[in-house]
């Protein structure tokens, strides 16, 4: 339970909560949406992790390709779609929610420096 | 709503004297030093020890408090050992009230928790993100292992709420006299005397003032309006500082009388 939600979150076995890291702002926090968290109990959704780096390499694709800046948040679901397509093969089709825009996220992104695609 | 015991009840009563709580954080500045400094100030005339359980995220905490509950989970404080302390502390006599939030009670088992306080011959214990509305079920094991919950008030209560607050509060019931957090002010808030007296309204149990309370002067402005003040951040300080807080607590009963 913090700040006054009841939801999956990053702590220690006695309760405390533990830092978190991440490039991206809106991820760098220990809980998890009540929200998310109920749709992961009823098995609705499956949830992966994917680091910094995916997530810049995936913004950086997204931006060079289509034009497109996505926001870093989004950026870690871009990732997590190229895996799914390599399963996927040649005609699979995939929808991914760009959630917001990352014009705001361009600081964070150069201070990851380079990142080859 | 009253326990078997109501020895926090018996013990925060003002009796012509306004009543003393001192709080301190288990495990600051470390585990050995906090059962030296709880010692003596379990028998240095106050009415009961406040014991915070240290957590990461102390939402009502100021900095002094949050400092010293950091310091504390650095020298590897937990619940478990937090609970040896109160045993050991109420060994002198001293009622004593834990202060921690939900979140460690909940990863210990709130049941388990209130047990184990309850056999360390805890009284009571104030939960500050507990709202009474989501209180039970956790409330009700507190109730059953015989603790006393203490629920609070404050300056944005609500009349009706604060019937309802005082109600379901045991032992007393906790004023917190400021829009914010603890830590050390120089001036009680205005408007203060008016909220102890809306809140003895709504209940016979003992009131105790908090938050913002560190000076003499503030313990003669409350006799006579609550029936206990409690002081937090001002003692932590001495005790952060390694000086012996006692030293402060006496002045403070001095300006109890």
């Amino acid at each position: 339970m913090l700040h006054g939600a009841y939801s999956y979150l990053l702590q220690d076995g006695d309760g405390q909560i533990l830092n978190t890291h991440s490039v991206s702002a809106g991820l760098d926090y220990p809980g998890v949406g009540p929200e998310h968290s109920f749709l992961r109990d009823l098995e609705r959704v499956d949830y992966v992790a994917v680091g910094d780096k995916d997530a810049v390499a995936a913004f950086k694709l997204c931006t060079r390709l289509e034009g497109i800046m996505p926001a870093l948040e989004p950026s870690h679901a871009l990732h997590q779609a190229g895996v799914i397509a390599r399963e996927l093969g040649p005609g699979g089709r995939i929808l991914v929610c760009l959630s917001g825009r990352g014009d705001k996220d361009m600081d964070s992104v150069e201070a990851q420096g380079p990142v080859e695609n | 709503m009253k326990t078997e015991t109501a020895r926090l009840e018996a013990a925060l009563r003002a009796n012509g004297d306004l009543k003393l709580v001192a709080y301190m954080m288990a495990g600051h500045p470390n585990k050995k030093k906090s059962l030296e400094v709880g010692k003596k100030l379990a028998t240095s005339g106050i009415a009961a020890l406040e014991i915070g359980i240290p957590f990461s995220d102390p939402l009502a905490d100021g900095p002094v408090i949050q400092h010293a509950g950091q310091t504390a989970l650095e020298h590897g404080m937990t619940v478990g050992a937090s609970l040896e302390l109160a045993a050991a502390l109420a060994r002198e006599g001293i009622p004593i009230v834990l202060m921690t939030y939900i979140n460690p009670i909940l990863s210990h088992d709130p049941r388990r928790f209130a047990a184990e306080a309850a056999q360390a011959g805890v009284a009571g214990v104030i939960v500050p993100d507990l709202p009474l509305e989501e209180s039970e079920p956790v409330a009700g094991w507190l109730r059953s292992a015989s603790l006393d919950t203490v629920f609070m008030v404050s300056p944005t209560t609500s009349p009706a709420r604060m019937a309802s607050i005082c109600e379901h509060s045991s032992g007393f019931v906790y004023c917190v006299t400021v829009t914010g957090i603890t830590g050390a002010r120089s001036e009680l808030p205005t408007g203060m005397k008016d909220l102890l007296e809306e809140v003895k309204k709504h209940t016979d149990l003992p009131v105790a003032a908090g938050f913002g309370i560190s000076r003499p002067e503030h313990m003669k402005t409350l006799r006579g309006k609550a029936d206990a003040a409690v002081v937090g951040s001002a003692i932590v300080s001495e005790i952060d500082k390694g000086a012996d807080p006692t030293v402060l607590v006496k002045e403070l009963l001095k300006a109890c009388r």
